[in-house]
C-alpha cells in the first residue's frame, strides 16, 4: 500500500487529492493536510467583499466530504519535511501540527511515498508598513477578510449618504504582487456597487498597480484580433477605466499605508502619496515557510526552496536577462529534482522567472509583477500531478502529459459588476499563458485562441462557474464531467 | 506631493460608443456571445 500525502487543501491540493482518490481506489492512501477546515472558491470572495454573497457560500466544511470519499483529513499546518526521514524513521516524512481546537498545538509526523506540495501563498502583508486588515488597508484574499472589507464598505456608504466625498483606493500594496485580476474585479465590482447604491458620484475611485501599463495582468498583456486590428489588451483596460470613471497609477510600488493616505514609488523614482478613505490592496505573496532536514538532521531549506520560500521544481532557474527566457523554462511535471517523489504545485511551486519584463526603479525597488498562478492551470497541473503519481503508484508505463504553463491556455472571467441582467464581466481566453515567441513571432500567443470580450455573458459564466466548481469540490455525482 | 493623475495621462482612451455598451447587456446577443465563450473556452480547454 503506499501513502500520497498533500499539503494543503486549496483548488491545487484539494484537486489533486479527489483526482488520485478517484484512480487509485482503496488500496492506497490519499491523506490530506489543511490548517483551515473550510474549503473557499476563492474566486467568488469579491462578490463577498461588495455584500453580495455570505462567506458561506463560498466555504465548505472539507472534513465530511473526505470522509464521504474515504481520504483522511488532518486538520494542521505542515511545519518540516524530511525526505530522507531521520535516523532513527527510514522513511520520509512530514511534521505537522494541529490547529483543530481539541487538539490545537499538538505536533505529528506522518510518512508518505509521495508528497504533493500544494500550500499556496502566505499573504505577506507585513512586507508594506501599514498593509493589511490588522492595520490600515483591507483584503478580499480570503472569505473572512472579504467580509470585513464588506462592512467597511458598508459605512463608508452610509458617511456618503450623509454627503460625505471619499476616495477609494483599490490595487495592489506592494511592488513584486501577483493576483492584479482579483483587485481588478474588486475595483469595478466597487464602482458597480456605488452606482447601485446611489453614491457614485460621492466617489473618486483610483487603480494603483505594480504593472507597466493597465491590462498587463502578469502576464505581459495579451493582444486579440478586434474591429480589423490586432490590439493590446491595454487600449481595452484603458477603455474600461475611463468609462467607468476610475483614474489609475501604474508602475507603482506601494511602500506605506497610513490612515488616511498611501505612499508609493513610481518606476521613473519619483515617491508620491494619494490620499485616500478605503483602501483594498493586495499584499505580496511568499511561500508559507516549510523548513527541510536531511536524514542527518542538517538544514536543507535553502536547496528545495527558493528565498520566496516557493518550491524548486523542474523549471530552469538559472539568471539570465529577458531576451533569452524560453518557453521551456517552465516547469512540466512539477517535480523537484532532487527528490522525484515530491511535487509542488499552483502557488507553492517557485516560477522560473516573471512573465511581464522586470524593472526596477533608479533607487533599485522591483516594481513588477510576478507571474499569476490563476485557478484554471492549477488545477489542470494538480489533475497531471495526479495522474502521474497514480501511474507511478500503479505501475503504469504510461508517458506524463506535463502541464507546462507555456503549452496551456487559461481562461479568466474577471467581474465587472454583479446583477443577472445589468452586470457584466471581462472573459479573456490566453493561449498559451507563457508566451511563446518561438511559436507565435508577432505576439507570443495563438490568436486563433486567445480572446477577450465584456458583456453579460462573462457575468451569467462567472456565475455558473461558481456553483460548477463548488459542486465538483463537494465530489458530487458526476464531478469529473467538469474540467479543471 | 499629491499624486495628480492628469500628469501623466497624456490623450484620452478610446470610449465605447451607445451601441456597444446597450449589446453588452442585450440579454438575447448575450446568450449567443455565452455560447460563443463557452464553445471558445471548451476548444481551448481540449488542447491542452
Ligand atoms: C481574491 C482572489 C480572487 C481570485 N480570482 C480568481 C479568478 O477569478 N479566477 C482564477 O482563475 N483565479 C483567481 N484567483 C487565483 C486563485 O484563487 C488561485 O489560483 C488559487 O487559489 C491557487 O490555488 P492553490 O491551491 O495553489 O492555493 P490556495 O487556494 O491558497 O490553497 C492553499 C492551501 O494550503 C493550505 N496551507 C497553507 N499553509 C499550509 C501548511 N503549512 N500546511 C498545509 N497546508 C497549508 C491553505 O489552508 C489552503 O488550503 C483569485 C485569487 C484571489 C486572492
Amino acid at each position: 500500500m503506499a501513502r500520497l500525502l498533500i499539503l494543503g487543501a486549496g483548488i491545487a491540493g484539494h484537486t489533486a487529492a479527489l483526482h488520485a482518490n478517484r484512480l487509485l481506489g482503496r488500496e492506497h492512501e490519499v491523506v490530506v493536510v489543511s490548517p483551515n477546515s473550510l474549503w473557499n472558491w476563492i474566486p467568488s470572495n469579491i462578490w463577498v467583499g461588495v455584500g453580495e454573497m455570505k462567506p458561506e457560500q463560498v466555504t465548505f466544511p472539507l472534513k465530511p466530504v473526505y470522509d464521504k470519499l474515504g481520504i483522511q483529513f488532518h486538520q494542521a499546518k505542515a511545519t518540516t519535511l524530511h525526505p530522507e526521514g531521520d535516523s532513527e524513521r527510514p522513511r520520509p516524512y512530514v511534521t505537522i501540527e494541529s490547529t483543530e481546537p481539541a487538539s490545537i498545538g499538538r505536533i505529528e509526523n506522518i510518512a508518505y511515498d509521495y508528497l504533493i506540495n500544494a500550500t499556496g501563498p502566505r499573504l505577506n502583508f507585513e512586507a508594506t508598513k501599514g498593509l493589511g486588515p490588522a492595520h490600515n488597508s483591507f483584503s478580499v484574499c480570503t472569505a473572512t477578510h472579504a467580509a470585513e472589507t464588506s462592512a467597511a464598505l458598508d459605512e463608508t456608504v452610509e458617511r456618503m449618504k450623509k454627503g460625505e466625498k471619499q476616495t477609494f483606493l483599490i490595487g495592489t500594496g506592494h511592488g513584486s504582487c501577483t493576483c492584479q485580476g482579483a483587485a481588478f474585479e474588486y475595483l469595478f465590482n466597487v464602482e458597480f456597487e456605488l452606482r447601485r447604491r446611489g453614491v457614485r458620484d460621492k466617489a473618486r475611485i483610483v487603480w494603483i498597480s505594480n504593472e507597466p501599463e493597465l491590462g498587463d495582468f502578469g502576464m505581459g498583456g495579451m493582444f486579440i484580433r478586434r474591429g480589423g486590428y490586432i490590439t493590446h489588451s491595454r487600449i481595452f483596460t484603458e477603455s474600461l477605466y475611463a468609462e467607468r470613471g476610475v483614474e489609475w497609477i501604474t508602475r507603482a510600488a506601494v511602500n506605506d499605508v497610513d490612515r488616511d493616505a498611501v505612499a508609493f514609488e513610481t518606476l521613473d523614482g519619483e515617491r508620491s502619496s494619494i490620499q485616500a478613505d478605503f483602501k483594498m490592496l493586495l499584499p505580496s505573496f511568499s511561500g508559507v515557510g516549510l523548513k527541510s532536514f536531511d536524514r542527518s538532521g542538517a538544514d536543507i531549506t535553502a536547496s528545495l526552496f527558493a528565498p520566496s520560500g516557493f518550491m524548486y521544481v523542474d523549471g530552469d532557474y538559472t539568471s539570465k536577462p529577458f531576451d533569452q527566457w524560453r518557453p521551456s523554462d517552465w516547469p512540466e511535471m512539477y517535480q523537484t529534482p532532487r527528490y522525484p517523489n515530491i511535487y509542488a504545485i499552483g502557488i507553492a511551486f517557485a516560477p522560473p522567472h516573471s512573465i511581464t519584463r522586470p524593472t526596477f526603479s533608479p533607487s533599485g525597488t522591483p516594481i513588477y509583477p510576478t507571474p499569476p498562478r490563476t485557478g484554471m492551470p492549477t488545477g489542470v497541473m494538480a489533475r497531471e500531478v495526479a495522474h502521474a503519481i497514480v501511474n507511478q503508484i500503479l505501475g503504469r508505463d504510461r508517458p506524463a502529459k506535463g502541464a507546462s504553463l507555456a503549452r496551456m491556455g487559461a481562461a479568466c472571467i474577471a467581474s465587472t459588476g454583479v446583477s443577472a441582467l445589468k452586470g457584466t464581466a471581462v472573459s479573456m481566453i490566453v493561449y498559451p499563458i507563457v508566451p511563446d515567441y518561438e511559436t507565435y513571432p508577432e505576439t507570443g500567443r495563438d490568436l486563433n485562441y486567445t480572446f477577450g470580450e465584456i458583456g453579460l455573458a462573462g457575468h451569467w459564466i462567472k456565475h455558473l462557474l461558481h456553483f460548477g466548481f463548488l459542486y465538483k469540490a463537494k465530489a458530487k455525482p458526476f464531478w469529473t464531467m467538469i474540467p479543471e | 506631493m499629491e499624486y495628480d493623475q492628469s500628469i501623466k495621462q497624456g490623450y484620452r482612451p478610446p470610449l465605447p460608443t451607445g451601441f456597444t455598451k446597450a449589446i453588452r447587456t442585450n440579454p438575447i446577443w448575450q446568450f449567443f456571445r455565452f455560447l460563443v465563450i463557452n464553445f471558445k473556452i471548451l476548444r481551448m480547454v481540449r488542447k491542452h
